[in-house]
Formats: C-alpha cells, structure tokens, sequence
C-alpha cells in the first residue's frame, strides 16, 4: 500500500509505502499538537496527516506488524468482482465491445466448462463464478488486438490472482514466481496500484487521443 | 397446542420448500413429486434392509436376549435411518486412480479385459464399456479424415513390441469420449473426470470436435512437475483399440510450438502452429491413450481481429495458430508456471 491518494492515480510519481511506523509518527505528531479533545482543531489537523480520526490503534504493540501484511485481499471481491468492474471494462474500450464479443463466441470450451456463446456484454445475474470463468479466457480473447503494454499490464493482474490463490507462491518469492516479479519484492497492493497507474495512463492517453 | 399451525408449517417446509430448492427451478410440481417419490422409496429401501439386518442379527444371537430385541424390532430405530444420507452437498465422482488399481488386483474377475478404467501414475482413464462403432481402418480413414491413418497403426504395431506379430487389423473399435482424471496439483488427490470428445464431422455438426491434450514422448512422465518439458500439445483425432489388444490407443495430430522461445513474451502463453508436411497433411502418430496426460485448452490466435466468417464450431478446424491457455485452470496454470 503506498500513501496515494485517488486523485495522484495515474502520476509518474513512485509514491513511498504507507507502513505501520508512519502512521504511528503521524498520529504521535497531530496529538502532540492538538489533543484529540478539542474536536474542531483536531479534525482540521488530522487532514494533512490523511488520518481518519482514530488514536488508540488496536494493533499498536503488535511486535514487526504492519496493517497492510495482514489485512489481505479478498478473492471475491479484491480479485473477481474487481476483475469485473475495472479489467473488463478496460478490455472493452481497448477491443471494442463487439469485437470482444465475438471473440468470447468463438472460443470452445471442454466439457463441463461455462461457454459464451452470445459473448459476455449482455449476460445476466453475473455472479461471482462468472467473473471467474471469464478470467480463465480473456487473455486469449483480447490477445493481438490490444496494445502491447496494455497486455502486460493485464496478464499480470491476471497473474497476480492466480498466484495469490496458490498455496506456496508468495510466501517464498524466489520460487515459482513468473519472472516479472523475481527481481523486486513487491507487496500485492503496491503491484495494484502500480498496475493502475499503467493501464489509467494508457486509456488516459487513448480517450485523449480518441 | 391445538390451533398451532407450526406442524402444517414445518410440514410445508419439508415436504414443499425442501424439494423445490434441491430442483432446478424448472416445473416445480413434477419435481417436487418426483423428489418425494424417490425419498419415499429410498426410506422403504433402507427400513426393509434395516429389518432384514435386525432378523439377520436376532437368528445368530440365539434367544439369549430376545427381550429387548423384539422390542425393538417392532419400532425400527428411525434415528438412525436419517434423510440426511440421501442428499450430499457436493457432487460424488468416482476415483479412477482406486478403481484401476482394485481391477488390477482382481477384485472383478468378471470385468471384461482390456479394462475400461485404467490408471497412470499422473491420470486416470475411463471408457464406456461398450465401444460407440465398429468401423474397418479404411471407413474410419473416410469417417474421421484421416488417409494416412492405416500407415500409422501399422508404424505404430511394428514399433511396439506388444504388437508385433499381430497381423490383419481389419476392424476398429471407436470411443467418441474418454474420461481423464487428474491429481490435484497441490495434495495429489484425485479431481473430478474431464470429459474429452473427438467426434467426426456429421450432418449436425460439420466440423466435428476435437479436443487437445498434453501427451509425453516418453512412457515415463512427471507432469504436472515439469510443465510442458519433455511433453508436447496435441489434437485428439480418435480413440480407438485394435480387436485381441489390450492397449487403448489414439490418434493425435501434433502442434509445433512455432516462437523460438515457445512463449510469448508479453502473456507468457505458448504458441502454436499445426504440424503439416510439406503435401499439406497434418502430421498424425498414433499413442497408446496411456501417454496422455492432462487436458489442454487452446485458443484460435485472432491476430488483430478474428476473421467474420469464422463461428463457434469453425473458428477450431479453419484456424492454424493457437495459443495454449495457460488461465484455463488453476491447477494447469501451476502446472506450466512451475517448470
């Protein structure tokens, strides 16, 4: 997790982590200024420090921890339900949505696997398990007709989820990591956020350009 | 107690809302009496075993102590017969890797040889017991458009030591499906049957439908450790056993993995291009079945944009270039990601 907020998205700036220890200082600096009792001056102060009001952290005393080790993505909806509402949408504007389509119909599947036979635009009740299914073909659906750097960016979210769901993968770095990630030990939020940046810049760049 | 409407109630729930939730949401009446019927009838098996049992018990007991037997005899414990037993949340699949083994063993001496279900070390295979055609090798050539398809099983027997000697291979007996079962990549426990199809063109579907797979050029294979080292990607053209074998064998039409690396660099998929002489024929090889080892999913490379006239059933025979899906599944997925 780094100290971004949602407005510097898409800057060229590598933002520093946002660790336990600085929102310790944080909060140590603000009420040594401002006591938490004087409510209007405390929340103006908090602003600048992007804190949210609280003092006595529960995990303050928690030996080498850091909030942003343990409170994890969920799968259903950090990975799927995210898959589905930033992912695709991004496939849509860089395929197109009837090319994409098409594409899905294509696509055969073996036995026991869900199809798209009328592509994935206008289906249904999506619940979870489709935002699943669609995650095991879109790579080879947008393959070709989508920048190089697009691509990229979306194979390793894609990447990212099915590592994350691997049960020795991440806990040691050096093995079994496609090489990508190898050389750098990056956290799961930083490569998000990171893989935001890129693909917000690319349909930035596109949407201006278009 | 005598105006409650709790018994009529929870009688509603199990006899109506029990069975129309265990159904498909599709014609609620016929199924919820069909669910009922089948309770009704599983119940009455048990409770006639049950008693059956309890004679059986109360004959070899003596008349020791009859008392609290034939107590109970006439109120069969209905504790212990549960409806619960009838309905399982997840769906029962048969373990391949067990059931080989105990044929193996002899457990079946009655099984007909070659045994349908078999195991390798890394799948299991299954077939139905009968096979679906009995063609000559030249209708099957016709059938499955395959001319080359004599030549290779007469390459294929004169390798193998098994068959040689065997002459006269007039007649075919053709699976249009096989059933693979695979080890879970992480605990080695079996994994539900994947169903594979090499059905020939026909009236309804003119293109006919042909899985891919991965097979091993040796007999020996460590899939999934390895990835795709030592093994290749290819079509499954037909399942067949030769008449006095006990080997079941397909013909498979090979891809070449055409990028020098083998994998684009950008999604890290494999890429592939049919394997065709120079005359234009796909080059074809005819393996035991037992060389297969996991199912494969391709995907037609579109390139820029898929072509307009290709549809859902053509977009496969009419391509040439594909990619291996490494997203099909997570257990493929691992597989090729940890070599």
């Amino acid at each position: 997790m780094t100290t971004a907020t949602v407005k510097e998205f898409g800057d060229t700036y590598h933002h520093p982590p946002c660790t336990a220890e600085n929102t310790i200082t944080a909060i140590r600096t603000v009420c040594s200024q401002h006591s938490p009792m004087d409510y209007k001056d405390f929340l103006k102060a908090i602003k600048q420090f992007q804190l949210n009001g609280i003092v006595k952290l529960c995990w303050i005393g928690w030996a080498l921890l850091d909030p942003s080790f343990f409170l994890n993505p969920k799968v259903l909806h950090h990975f799927h339900r995210m898959f589905w509402d930033h992912d695709i949408q991004w496939c849509i504007s860089a395929t197109g949505a009837t090319e994409l389509d098409f594409h899905f119909s294509l696509i055969q599947t073996l036995i026991g696997y869900r199809s798209f036979s009328k592509g994935i635009l206008k289906l249904k009740q999506v619940t979870g398990r489709d935002h699943r299914v669609v995650q095991r073909y879109i790579i080879a659906a947008v393959n070709g007709s989508v920048p190089r750097q697009f691509l990229i960016a979306i194979c390793m979210l894609l990447d990212l989820r099915y590592l994350a769901q691997h049960r020795r993968s991440l806990l040691s770095p050096s093995k079994g990591l496609p090489v990508p990630y190898r050389s750098s030990m990056i956290t799961r939020r930083q490569l998000y956020v990171r893989v935001q940046e890129l693909t917000g810049r690319y349909l930035n760049s596109s949407s201006s350009r278009a | 107690m005598q105006w409650s409407a709790d018994v009529t109630e929870h009688a509603h729930v199990e006899e109506i809302k029990v069975p129309a939730r265990s159904g498909n949401n599709q014609n609620y009446y016929s199924q919820i009496m069909q669910h009922l019927d089948r309770l009704d009838k599983c119940f009455c098996f048990d409770l006639a075993t049950y008693i059956e049992q309890r004679t059986m018990d109360h004959a070899n007991n003596g008349d020791g102590d009859s008392d609290s037997d034939s107590d109970e005899q006439h109120k069969p414990d209905a504790e212990t017969i549960h409806l619960s037993e009838y309905s399982t949340s997840t769906r029962q699949f048969p373990d391949y890797f067990s059931i080989s083994a105990s044929l193996i063993l002899g457990a079946k001496p009655s099984a007909p040889k070659p045994y349908q279900t078999f195991a390798t070390s890394t799948t299991g295979f299954h077939l139905a017991t009968k096979p679906l055609l009995w063609l000559s090798v030249d209708e099957a050539a016709i059938a499955y458009q395959l001319p080359n398809l004599k030549d290779t099983i007469i390459t294929f027997a004169n390798r193998d030591v098994c068959f040689q000697g065997q002459h006269g291979i007039e007649n075919l007996q053709i699976w249009h499906k096989v059933h693979l079962q695979q080890l879970s990549y992480h605990d080695k426990v079996p994994l539900p049957p994947q169903t594979l199809l090499a059905i020939p063109l026909s009236t309804t579907n003119p293109y006919g439908r042909y899985d891919s797979v991965i097979i091993s050029l040796h007999s020996q294979s460590d899939w999934p450790k390895s990835g795709l080292t030592d093994h290749s990607v290819s079509q499954l053209r037909m399942i067949f056993c030769l008449p006095r074998s006990d080997v079941f064998l397909a013909y498979i039409q090979h891809f070449h993995i055409s990028n020098p690396t083998g994998v684009s660099p950008v999604t890290g998929m494999h890429m592939l291009r049919r394997a065709v002489r120079v005359n234009g024929q796909q080059v074809g090889e005819v393996i035991p079945l037992a060389h297969i080892h996991s199912p494969a999913h391709l995907v037609p490379n579109f390139g820029s944009g898929a072509h307009s006239c290709l549809t859902n059933l053509s977009s496969y025979e009419l391509s040439n270039k594909f990619h291996l899906n490494k997203y099909w599944s997570k257990e493929f997925y691992y597989a090729l990601c940890s070599a």
